[in-house]
């Protein structure tokens, strides 16, 4: 089943330049051949996919524990300013200051 | 005092218990080791000299008071990339992560350094654990120690060289599809895949998450089962975390395999499994049988699915994990984006590798609405059925046997251009990270060109104690 490269590419937030998007057009048909092994499985009642875990945990309490301090957690950003993160805006404009 | 850094876990305690050497004394000849052979290996993308010999310090300090000083007080150990070290460099290989400094530790990583181990360094890995070979890292070449012209495995490729060079006592590795087992096959040392939820993922950059899983890589059985015995254990910040007591894989080892049932399954010894490596374990098989076992044949068919599943599945998760990676919090950001789009697109695809994109089309390909859709369906079914086959074959049987990696190590550059065939070096892997179960391989003999190969001891959910008992017995035997 062929894969539209470009189009997944736009939904996985993926830009692709004209010679990536043709190498990765062959890789990609390659790879989905491969995934097509799938189609012979034989569906058998109703299977269905169970927990990976066998013991997984219950949820913890519902209460207030140590989070990460504002500090360290803008510490990493590429731009900051008034303790947040400044990225542009959402929409194109004139004016990029967000 | 011989050469510590190809002296056992046990031997370094005992030789610093009889005052034969200090922690400060062994880091030091490891950070050596390191710079005598890492130009050649490249196991290490960041070497921790300065809080290697600070930590080191610190045990013997602890020591010289009488102070309880931590079940791996003083062994060196390497991490490998993608697990958060606060303040040390953790770049999963990516031009994405090159600088990024994570505000806190992996949960793995605290309890080995409440434990006492020394941080000597992170290691190099295929870009976001994506891969098989390491030759995926955006940052650096690593080569097999056993022979320099070929590939280390992947993805925890740095991790394996670096304890089979002597450039660490054991490492940390992550395994989503066989990241720890499959190095360590190809550079002759035993890594281990706990049974999922076993050790905290907190702190582990999330490749699959519903596979990911963090083991140790070590030279040696009873190695692996006291770094195990360090890691395991409840984490409430971990939602996956199995809530039961772990441990006991230490008293587990020197009881034999007398009694044990260990099953073959036929799909792991045929088709896409190289003659010699087939070979090797089977001999590594009888060697357990003449110790007692009792060995048979098993047939699993859903195991021709489990390679597939696992790339959509494995992808699929990868796809949504990797959104984080925008630009905006950490990690690279592109320059002059006009709008949160463009600045998207942009830092992401200036930042993944080739390998990282393939995965993410896939997987995202897998989970967009239309014919992707059907893949993801055949996947979780036939994850299903390689689960309940493994685990009813398991109920019959204490243990599962097979090849680890389909093939010995290959040249370096080999399948770099052929994505699928770097996949089917996952063959033997990827069922159990399918099924979530327990998973150790250990070295087997040599294949072509006397080269390691990889035996694989699976078992039941939890069962880690019923591997090392017959993986350590196969190591005597091996030995004799």
């Amino acid at each position: 089943m062929p894969m539209d490269v470009e189009k997944t590419a736009r939904l996985a937030r993926l830009r692709l330049s004209g010679p990536e998007r043709r190498a990765l057009s062959e890789e990609m048909a390659r790879i989905m051949a491969f995934a097509d092994a799938l189609s012979a499985q034989e569906a058998s009642g109703e299977e269905r996919a169970e927990e990976a875990s066998a013991g997984l945990s219950a949820l913890r309490a519902d209460v207030a524990g140590p989070v990460l301090a504002r500090e360290e957690a803008l510490r990493a950003a590429p731009a900051r300013r008034e303790g947040c993160f400044i990225v542009p805006r959402a929409l194109a404009g004139e004016d990029d200051d967000a | 005092m011989h050469d510590v850094t190809g002296m056992s876990i046990a031997s370094l305690q005992e030789a610093m218990a009889r005052g034969e050497t200090s922690a400060e004394e062994i880091a030091a000849a490891f950070l050596a080791r390191i710079r005598e052979k890492d130009d050649a290996v490249g196991a290490y993308l960041t070497v921790t000299e300065e809080e290697a010999l600070a930590q080191a310090r610190a045990v013997d300090a602890r020591r010289a008071r009488g102070l309880p000083a931590g079940a791996l007080a003083g062994i060196p150990a390497a991490y490998k990339d993608n697990l958060c070290t606060r303040g040390v460099r953790t770049t999963c290989a990516s031009k994405l992560l090159a600088d990024y400094r994570p505000p806190y530790d992996a949960a793995a990583v605290e309890r080995l350094q409440a434990a006492g181990a020394v941080m000597l360094g992170k290691t190099n890995l295929d870009e976001f654990a994506m891969g098989s070979s390491t030759e995926h890292s955006a940052l650096g070449r690593t080569r097999n120690p056993r022979d320099l012209s070929r590939v280390p495995g992947g993805s925890s490729g740095g991790s394996a060289a670096a304890v089979a060079a002597g450039e660490a006592a054991f490492a940390l590795g992550s395994d989503t599809g066989g990241s720890v087992r499959q190095p360590a096959a190809l550079c002759g040392v035993v890594g281990m895949r706990p049974t999922y939820g076993a050790v905290s993922r907190w702190g582990l950059v999330a490749f699959a998450s519903s596979m990911d899983e963090i083991g140790p890589l070590t030279r040696t059985v009873a190695d692996s089962a006291r770094v195990l015995e360090a890691l395991c254990g409840h984490d409430v910040r971990d939602m996956t975390s199995a809530r039961r007591p772990c441990g006991g894989y230490v008293e587990a080892l020197g009881t034999g395999v007398r009694g044990l049932s260990i099953a073959l399954p036929e799909e792991m010894f045929g088709e896409g499994v190289a003659p010699e490596v087939a070979e090797a374990v089977e001999r590594g098989a009888r060697l357990l049988e003449r110790k007692g076992a009792r060995l048979c044949g098993v047939r699993l068919p859903a195991l021709r699915y489990a390679l597939p599943a696992y790339y959509i599945l494995s992808s699929a998760e990868a796809s949504s994990n990797l959104a984080r990676f925008d630009g905006v919090r950490y990690g690279r950001r592109a320059q002059e984006a006009r709008d949160m789009e463009a600045l998207y697109a942009a830092s992401r695809s200036e930042g993944f590798g080739p390998e990282v994109k393939r995965r993410i089309l896939l997987g995202t390909f897998a989970l967009s609405a239309g014919d992707g859709e059907a893949y993801w369906r055949r996947a979780q079914r036939a994850r299903a059925q390689v689960r309940a086959q493994m685990r009813s074959a398991l109920e019959a049987h204490d243990l599962l046997l097979s090849p680890t990696a389909p093939s010995v190590a290959w040249r370096a550059g080999e399948k770099a251009d052929d994505p699928v065939s770097m996949y089917r070096s996952d063959l033997c892997t990827v069922p159990a990270s399918l099924a979530g179960l327990p998973a150790l391989s250990m070295p087997c003999g040599t294949g072509k060109d006397g080269l390691p190969v990889g035996l694989q001891l699976m078992g039941r959910a939890f069962a880690e104690g019923t591997i090392y008992r017959a993986a350590q017995a196969l190591e005597e035997a091996m030995a004799e």
